[in-house]
């Protein structure tokens, strides 16, 4: 998945699930997922562990529209993440936008919110620490 | 590299609740089928589920390694279904947290391990674990607490 703004690239996992760049609010995208029967937990709400996923998924994207400008982007690894689930979310299109808050070297410290109605009712948030690895030779 | 884990048929060690009407109930529907998410097994200390690789929930295409959001939805699920063992009835996730000790073998089948360790009135802990081959060499450690749906009686 390539935009014009940086080289945002969603890995096969987002691609399944059906999450989408919805639109971009500064320099980090938006991305948004409807409701399905595919993320549906119980009952008739978003399953935590999908709204896990969208919320890593943001932020990833974040990171990836910085990183991925400077040449050859890293390898990001994930080494660890918390989700806090705020309200239920029901069986709408939920949107999620992460934010990179420190880039160092060799480590990014990320978060993102996911919200439905708007974002100042957000769903669930999320704190994620990734690795920016080199590629293997 | 890992084999595909066969299913252990669901044994109940935890008295009163009742494992085969859970069973019945999860995984039939919604994400924890689309993700192909199975009960591994019960005993009186832990629940696992199991989750197969599979190609569409990579999060890495040059190693194979999957995605974070199926993990965390395996765990959540593994958590969640951990309280339902120790206190019969719904619960909600408050927060889930996921360190990752090594990426997940790609191709091995990730089964999650996890103990309702307290219960309070309101509340409930969890901890638990991801592993391929060995519980021994997890690839996640986890920590999550819940909520119960229905306030305790007075």
């Amino acid at each position: 998945m390539t935009t014009g703004r940086g080289a945002v690239r969603l890995p096969p996992y987002a691609a399944a699930l059906g999450i989408r760049i919805d639109h971009w609010d500064g320099a980090y995208p938006v991305i948004a997922l409807d409701f399905s029967t595919m993320v549906n937990g119980n009952p008739k709400a978003f399953h935590g562990g999908a709204l896990g996923g969208l919320l890593e998924m943001a932020a990833i994207a974040a990171l990836q529209a910085e990183v991925n400008e400077d040449g050859l982007p890293p390898r990001l690894k994930p080494a660890n993440l918390t989700v806090e689930f705020l309200r239920g979310a029901g069986m709408h299109t939920t949107y999620a936008r992460g934010e990179v808050v420190r880039r160092g070297r060799r480590l990014a410290n990320l978060r993102a919110v996911a919200w439905q109605e708007s974002p100042d009712k957000p769903v669930a948030i999320c704190f994620t620490n990734v690795l920016l690895a080199p590629h293997k030779q | 590299m890992s084999q595909p884990v066969p299913p252990v048929a669901a044994t109940s060690a935890t008295g009163d609740i009742d494992v085969s009407a859970f069973g019945q109930a999860f995984g039939k529907s919604g994400h924890s089928a689309w993700l192909d998410i199975r009960i591994h097994r019960f005993t009186a200390e832990y629940t696992e589920l199991a989750m197969d690789w599979r190609e569409d929930l990579v999060g890495d295409v040059e190693t194979g390694v999957l995605a974070s959001g199926p993990i965390v939805a395996l765990m959540d699920s593994c958590a969640g279904a951990s309280v339902w063992m120790k206190r019969n009835g719904p619960n909600v996730t408050i927060d889930l947290r996921v360190d990752y000790m090594r990426p997940a073998r790609p191709r091995a089948t990730v089964i999650a391990r996890c103990e309702c360790y307290r219960t309070t009135r309101q509340i409930a802990f969890v901890r638990g674990i991801g592993y391929d081959d060995d519980p021994a060499d997890p690839l996640c450690h986890v920590a999550g607490s819940f909520m119960f749906h229905e306030a305790p009686g007075k």
